[in-house]
This record gives structure tokens, C-alpha cells and sequence, in this order.
């Protein structure tokens, strides 16, 4: 049984009341531990599929269970509670909160849970450390590189200690050595602390990082490689 | 209240210098309408001390036109009546025209008798009464203009001309704010024998049993209805308020002008807030794909409009507490009773939780209704 599993999974979006379909039968398997690169032309639907994934949208039919939820089945509501923590998320852009610093953006996903301050901080600056941003912590997003924010990203993704990790397009925004960091830090995360992840991206390279590579084309998953 | 550093993040650090003019426009009509509470308070207070057993007799045709004396002996001949004082309006100017403060000429040991609360020692109450050309006048005057009693003072006569010379032989006080402390007293025997007249210009009378007023008022009126000069009699709650009703034009004007001050900076106020939400909304679909719930994310938008909101009252109260005394002199002459009344604080706090409702209202609800998806597509 996937940590991931979709069956038939099907989205439409409506636009002026006219159907646009964007993904029809889907069928997908991700194990526990995997880390899989979802790869397809602008437009294919690998955004969507994702978000689907985060419980950020429903979808039209079929059936969708991640991390043991039957996404189809729950409420908004619920989904939000289950995605705090299930679900790390990262974006193309990093997507900081500005007015915070670094570890007060990453502590943010923590004020959902019950923990203390202290407990709040520790971690925050644990997932900080692990992204190797610990002397950073108190630089506002405006201070640092787009890769140091882009580690912040994965380290709010990370602090909850979820199972999955999403990431649309992590290194879209970014240069190619900038983008092995963070990639190794994805591998890293995958390797010695098992998170199951799922990543997006348009780049070859970084497809390449994954042990796993799906391609979406017209709503369909068309193509899957293993590495050797 | 572990989201406090959010709020506070948002509101510290994200457009400083726009936070602070919503504060300060927020500020600004809470001074506003404190401003004009306390004005209408001064407006209307003159009625509202005034004394049910106390009625004014003036000339039926206007206020300008005199009663003869000999009519105060009449009036107070009536069953009822206790004490009768006639008086002038003497108006004057004291060295400028501002310095402004009302200036009556009574009868002055009847009057004083009927108006217990202008209070003044015994002793400088005797020595007003025994010297004919003395005067008294309210502790706000005699703090204004620096005078305390053995002093002269000149009044430039304009309805009675010539240069008039005072004693100021008593100081009186006032035990509430909607009594007058401002106005000054001389004698009118020194008027009326100087301009050769026994002109009256009102008739303060005072009944025995407040319950009669209203009869007894008739019956002054009736007494004279075939005479030369016929009277006018009223409350002299009703008095004030037909003289407030004089300001009234000024006033509602007053009003308007600050209703339509006030609305426009309370649009200001919501405006802003709601441009700072919206630019936000981003911000606030990564915090609902961060797991926040609708719910929330709503809450604290709201939550840091009401604190901005609540910092602008702070600031108004400040400002108004600071004001206060000054405008309490420059308004002297127009209102002479004006302080701002702990109501107003009240009602400035409710306004201002208001203005936060209602400029954190609609983008609360706007980013709770959020569709995380559809606030991340707007990267
Ligand atoms: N909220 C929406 N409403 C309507 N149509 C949408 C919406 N979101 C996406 N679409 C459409 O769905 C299709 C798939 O979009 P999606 O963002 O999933 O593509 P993608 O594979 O991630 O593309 P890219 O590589 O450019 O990011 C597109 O045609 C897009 O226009
Ligand atoms: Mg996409």
C-alpha cells in the first residue's frame, strides 16, 4: 500500500461555464520513502496534481488517498487540519512571509499545533540547522539569497516533521548551482530522514536527482523510469 | 496569542509610514468627534442645569426691547413668586473684542439668591453686595485673564457706550462643568443710573413650586397683556434653548462639517486597511496551504485591523486629553462651558472598534473565503 495512491483521479476546472479538463485518469503509486520527479509540458497538469495531492483542491472524480486520508471523503476543514501534519509544501517562489524572519517563518506551521514556545523555537531552528541556514536565523527573507530562502521554504516544509513533502518547481527560480544545493538537500531529506517526496520540475537534471520519474502529458500519466 | 508577533510583524514592519497615517487618521477623527461631543455637551448643558422653579420674563416682542422696573413689583405681588431680579445684557468689550465672556448687569442680591450655584465666600458675597460699582465674575475669567479680586477692570460699553470702571469684589465657582464659570455680574442700579433709565432687559423669576411654573408664566404674561409692553414668560430651560436654538444654525453647520470630516477619514482608515489586505492575499494562501484554517487567517487579518484601529483611539484620547485646556479657552467665548465628557471617550472607543470592524471585516471574510489554489495562482 502507497503512502500516495490515486486511482482514476480526474479534474476539471470550469471557465466561464465551459469544462476544462486537466486531468483524466490519473492512476498513481508512490511507496513510503520514495522520492519521485513529475515531469510534463507547461500546462499538463502537474501543478494540479499536486495540489490535489496537498488536499489544496478536490478533485472532479476518482479516488485519491495520501498518508492514509481519503482525501475525496473530508471536508475542507478537515483536509487544512490533516495537511498541518501530513504535508510539507514548497513553492517555486519561495513564498516567505516577509514581515518575519527566518526562523519566525519557519516556526509559523508550528503555532498550529499545541507546542510550546520553547519547544516552537527549538524546532524551528533545528529544521534551520538541517537546512544549513542556522546562522541565518534571524535575517528577514529581504536579506537572503534566493537559495537561503528557498532552504527557509524547505525548512517550514520540514518543521512539522510531515511524511510527504510537495515541492512545485523548488528550483524553477533559481541558477544551476543553487539548484544542486537544494536538491541535495532534497535528497538529503529523503535519504537519512525518510520523507516521502514528491517533486515537480521542468529541469532533466534535477529529474534526475529523483529515484523516480512520472511524465504527465494530457492528463495522463504517459511515462515512467526508474533509476538503475 | 502566540500569533501576537505575526500581528505585530504586520503591522511594525510592513508599510510603516502607512500604518502610522491610519493611526494618525484614526486619531484624528476620534479628536474630531470627542471634539464635538464636547461642544454639543457645552450647547445643550445650559438647558439641562437649568432650574425648574426658575422662569424669564422679556419684552414679547424680542429680547432688544426693555420692560419697564416697575413691573418686577408686580411679578413678584403674584401668588407663587418668591424672588423676582431684573437684569441687562450688557455685553462691552474687555480690552479686545475676543476676550470675550458674558457680562450681565442684575439686581444682584435678589439674583444671587435665586442662583445658589455660583458659589463665593461670605465674605466677598457681602462686599460685592455693599459696593455699587463692583462686580463678580467666574473663576475661568478671573484664571484667563489673570484677576483676582481688589482688581479694576474697564469694560468699553457698546450697547450702553462710554468706558465703565469695576471692583472686582467677588470670584465665583462652579461645583459642575455644565455650570458657568465664565460669566461676570455687576449691579444694575450702577446701569440704570448712569444711562438714566429704568430699562429691564429680562426678569428672572423664581416660584415657590416648580409643579406652577408653567401657570404662574401665564399669569405674568396675562397681567400685562393690555399694557404698553407686553411680556413673554417662560422656563428657563425653555429660555436657554431658544437662545442655543440662536446658535443652533452655527452649530448644526458645525456638525455637519465634522460628520462629513469624520466619514471621510474613517473611509481613509478603511480603505488602506483593506488595500494592505488584498495586497496580501499571496501571503495569506501560503498561510492556508500551511495548514491555518479559514477561520483563522480571517481572524487575524481582523484582529490586526482592530488593533490598528485601537491604536489610533489611543492616540485620539491622547490628543484630546492634551487639547482639552487650551480649546477649552479658545472656546470660551462660543462655548463657554465646553469639556469633553467621559462618554465621548466611551463612544470614540466604539468608533474606533468600528472603523476595525468594518475595514478588517470585508478582508477577513475575503481572505477566509480564500481558495488556497486560487491565492497561490496569484504569485
Ligand atoms: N484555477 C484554475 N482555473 C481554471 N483553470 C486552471 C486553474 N488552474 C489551472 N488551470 C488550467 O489547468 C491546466 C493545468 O494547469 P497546471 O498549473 O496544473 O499546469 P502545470 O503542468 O503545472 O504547468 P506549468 O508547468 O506551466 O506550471 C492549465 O491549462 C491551466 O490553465
Ligand atoms: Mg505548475
Amino acid at each position: 500500500m502507497g503512502i500516495v495512491e490515486a486511482r482514476g483521479l480526474s479534474k476539471d476546472y470550469y471557465r466561464a461555464k465551459t469544462r476544462v479538463p486537466v486531468l483524466h485518469g490519473v492512476d498513481l503509486n508512490v511507496s513510503e520513502g520514495e522520492f519521485v520527479a513529475l515531469m510534463g509540458p507547461s500546462g499538463s497538469g502537474k501543478s494540479t496534481l499536486l495540489n490535489l495531492m496537498a488536499g489544496l483542491d478536490e478533485a472532479t472524480s476518482g479516488t485519491l488517498s495520501v498518508a492514509g486520508a481519503d482525501l475525496g471523503s473530508m471536508s475542507e476543514r478537515a483536509r487544512t487540519k490533516w495537511r498541518t501534519r501530513n504535508i510539507g509544501l514548497i513553492f517555486q517562489l519561495y513564498n516567505l512571509i516577509p514581515v518575519l524572519n527566518a526562523v519566525r517563518n519557519v516556526e509559523l506551521p508550528l503555532l498550529l499545533t499545541g507546542l510550546g514556545r520553547k519547544e516552537r523555537r527549538q524546532r524551528a531552528e533545528l529544521a534551520l540547522d538541517i537546512v544549513g541556514l542556522g546562522d541565518r536565523k534571524d535575517h528577514y527573507p529581504n536579506e537572503l539569497s534566493g537559495g537561503q530562502e528557498q532552504r527557509v521554504a524547505i525548512a517550514r516544509a520540514l518543521v512539522t516533521d510531515p511524511r510527504i513533502l510537495l515541492a512545485d518547481e523548488p528550483t524553477g527560480d533559481l541558477d544551476r548551482a543553487t539548484s544542486e544545493e537544494i536538491l541535495g538537500i532534497l535528497a538529503l531529506l529523503n535519504d537519512k530522514h525518510g520523507k516521502t517526496i514528491v517533486m515537480v520540475t521542468h529541469d532533466a537534471a534535477a529529474a534526475r536527482r529523483a529515484g523516480r520519474r512520472l511524465m504527465l502529458e494530457s492528463g495522463r500519466v504517459v511515462l515512467q523510469e526508474s533509476s538503475a | 496569542m502566540k500569533y501576537l508577533p505575526l500581528i505585530l510583524a504586520n503591522i511594525v514592519r510592513r508599510n510603516r509610514l502607512r500604518n502610522s497615517l491610519t493611526i494618525l487618521v484614526v486619531a484624528l477623527a476620534i479628536l474630531l468627534i470627542s471634539l464635538l461631543i464636547g461642544i454639543q455637551a457645552a450647547f445643550t448643558s445650559a438647558s439641562e442645569v437649568s432650574d425648574a422653579a426658575r422662569l424669564v420674563t422679556r419684552n414679547k416682542v424680542s429680547l432688544v426691547f426693555p420692560l419697564p422696573l416697575s413691573y418686577g413689583a408686580k411679578i413678584s405681588a403674584l401668588p407663587g413668586v418668591q424672588t423676582v431680579a431684573g437684569g441687562n445684557w450688557f455685553q462691552g468689550v474687555y480690552m479686545r473684542p475676543e476676550n470675550f465672556f458674558a457680562r450681565f448687569a442684575v439686581q444682584a442680591e435678589r439674583f444671587l439668591a435665586m442662583y445658589p450655584e455660583y458659589r463665593m465666600s461670605a465674605a466677598e458675597r457681602d462686599a460685592f453686595l455693599r459696593d455699587r460699582g463692583a462686580c463678580a465674575i467666574g473663576k475661568s475669567t478671573a484664571d484667563r485673564f489673570g484677576l483676582k479680586v481688589g482688581d479694576q477692570i474697564q469694560l468699553k460699553g457698546d450697547i450702553y457706550p462710554g468706558l465703565w470702571d469695576f471692583t472686582i469684589r467677588a470670584i465665583y465657582t462652579v461645583d459642575q462643568d455644565a455650570y458657568d464659570d465664565t460669566q461676570m455680574f455687576f449691579h444694575w442700579e450702577y446701569l440704570s443710573e448712569r444711562i438714566a433709565q429704568d430699562a429691564v432687559g429680562f426678569f428672572m423669576v423664581q416660584v415657590r413650586d416648580p409643579e406652577q411654573a408653567g401657570d404662574i408664566a401665564k399669569t405674568i404674561d396675562a397681567l400685562f397683556e393690555n399694557a404698553t409692553a407686553q411680556t413673554r414668560t417662560e422656563t428657563e430651560k425653555a429660555f436657554s434653548l431658544s437662545f442655543a436654538t440662536m446658535m443652533g444654525n452655527v452649530q448644526l453647520l458645525l456638525m455637519v462639517i465634522g460628520a462629513a470630516v469624520f466619514l471621510a477619514m474613517s473611509m481613509v482608515a478603511i480603505n488602506t486597511t483593506m488595500m494592505s489586505a488584498q495586497e496580501r492575499t499571496s501571503e495569506l494562501g501560503i498561510q492556508r496551504a500551511l495548514g491555518f484554517t479559514a477561520g483563522t487567517v480571517g481572524a487575524l487579518v481582523l484582529v490586526e485591523s482592530e488593533t490598528i484601529a485601537l491604536l489610533g483611539a489611543a492616540l485620539g484620547f491622547a490628543m484630546t486629553l492634551g487639547l482639552e485646556s487650551g480649546l477649552k479657552s479658545a472656546l470660551a467665548s462660543f462655548a463657554p462651558t465646553f469639556h469633553v465628557p467621559l462618554w465621548a471617550y466611551a463612544m470614540g472607543l466604539l468608533i474606533a472598534i468600528g472603523i476595525g470592524a468594518v475595514s478588517g471585516g470585508v478582508p477577513a471574510v475575503r481572505a477566509a473565503r480564500l481558495r488556497p489554489v486560487d491565492a497561490l495562482h496569484a504569485l
